[in-house]
């Protein structure tokens, strides 16, 4: 058995081209998303031949907030809710999960009706709230988890994720930061962002780091339009990779 | 024949001897999580929250060992995790931590069945034993 990574959606918030952004972890046969955005169903079937779908999810892991992350959340649970007649652990920094619901949920799930009428909903109707607290160690199933806080437009964390003796590192969304890096660098495989814009990853930044640690490092989240110089190797939606 | 329920009787006794020696020297707080077990593993909750959950095999070692607390001593349960670095702790004032061994016993398979006697005596000192260690995966 190995840890899994497969790459549901590797696009900006803007791409034409591509899901936005989001992976999926599998190891001794538990599964984890990292990041759902919509249509995550649609994602997971295409992603996997059809092999994995939300049954099959045993938590969501949210770097942060934004659409092109977490727009597939309500769906989510909606379908764990009505099809499945369950909640699901969601995993995220405290700031992450605080804004989940007033900031994110609440609009569209607040409120269910049945034949009583309508009933007030709350974040837990849905998921089991997670908290990954930085410098603590998540066991969630075969898979030990920790995040770290980034520099983004809002609360967004990194995530460090180990299982079968090996681990993963994903940036999240998050402005050159050589600290978040060195947290980075021990991982076996690396997936970091890049974007335009003060609050993202210039590619170039990424490019100049030691050629050890980019042999190591795949970068997503890029541009539609980008063009690539062959210093890192982009993760290609649909690409699954065994570490 | 005669030794098994001299051994219970001291084992009675040290348990009576204890908990009076905790409550005369502590009050009751509620535990940081309660403790679910099932058919699949054990899971932690904080209030609404999940703090952690390990499926039996995702167990990789479960220790034993007592803390001296000047007046009792206490015993826990540190729980490793397959993946380095995860797991849990959890000692013997949580409400739900004889079920916890009585799992261990009952879903671990190698668990050591004489793990109480193993760290329990001698009174005051750590004990630490290895009471599971998972099979190479």
């Amino acid at each position: 058995m190995t840890f899994k990574v497969t790459a549901l959606g590797v696009g900006d918030a803007f791409s034409a081209l591509h899901y936005t952004s989001c992976l999926l972890l599998e190891a001794s046969d538990v599964a984890l998303l990292l990041d759902c955005p919509h249509p995550i169903r649609k994602m997971l079937r295409e992603g996997t031949n059809g092999r994995v779908d939300v049954h099959d999810i045993r938590g969501v892991a949210i770097t942060h907030l934004h659409a092109d992350h977490a727009s597939g959340l309500e769906g989510f649970a909606y379908y764990a809710h009505f099809a499945l007649g369950r909640r699901t652990p969601l995993l995220g920094g405290p700031e992450v999960l605080a804004h989940a619901w007033d900031g994110h949920l609440a609009a569209g799930m607040a409120v269910l009706r049945d034949a009583d009428g309508p009933r007030q909903q709350t974040l837990e109707s849905f998921f089991y709230p997670c908290p990954v607290v930085e410098g603590d160690v998540l066991t969630f199933g075969p898979f030990a988890i920790e995040a770290r806080p980034t520099h983004h437009h809002i609360p967004t964390f990194a995530f460090k994720v180990r299982a079968m003796g090996k681990t993963i590192g994903v940036s999240g969304d998050t402005r050159f930061d050589p600290d978040l890096i060195a947290w980075l660098a021990p991982a076996d495989l690396i997936i970091h962002e890049s974007n335009l814009g003060p609050a993202h990853t210039p590619y170039e930044s990424l490019a100049s780091l030691p050629t050890q640690l980019r042999a190591r490092m795949r970068v997503t989240h890029l541009p539609d339009a980008f063009e690539l110089d062959g210093a890192i190797t982009p993760l290609r939606q649909g690409e699954r990779l065994e570490l | 024949m005669t030794s098994l329920p001299l051994f219970m009787l001291l084992l009675g006794a040290y348990f009576w001897m204890r908990s009076h020696q905790r409550s005369a020297v502590q009050s009751p707080r509620p535990p940081p999580f309660t403790i679910e077990v099932d058919s699949e593993g054990v899971t932690l909750r904080r209030d609404t929250s999940l703090k952690a959950w390990l499926r039996w095999e995702d167990i990789g070692a479960v220790r034993s060992f007592k803390v001296d607390c000047y007046g009792y001593d206490l015993i826990w349960f540190a729980v490793d995790s397959r993946a380095e670095g995860a797991g849990f702790c959890v000692n013997e004032e949580h409400p739900q931590f004889e079920e916890l061994a009585g799992a261990f016993a009952a879903r671990l398979r190698g668990f050591d069945l004489r793990w109480f006697q193993k760290v329990a005596f001698p009174p005051f000192e750590t004990c630490e034993t290895l009471v599971y260690k998972a099979a190479e995966a």
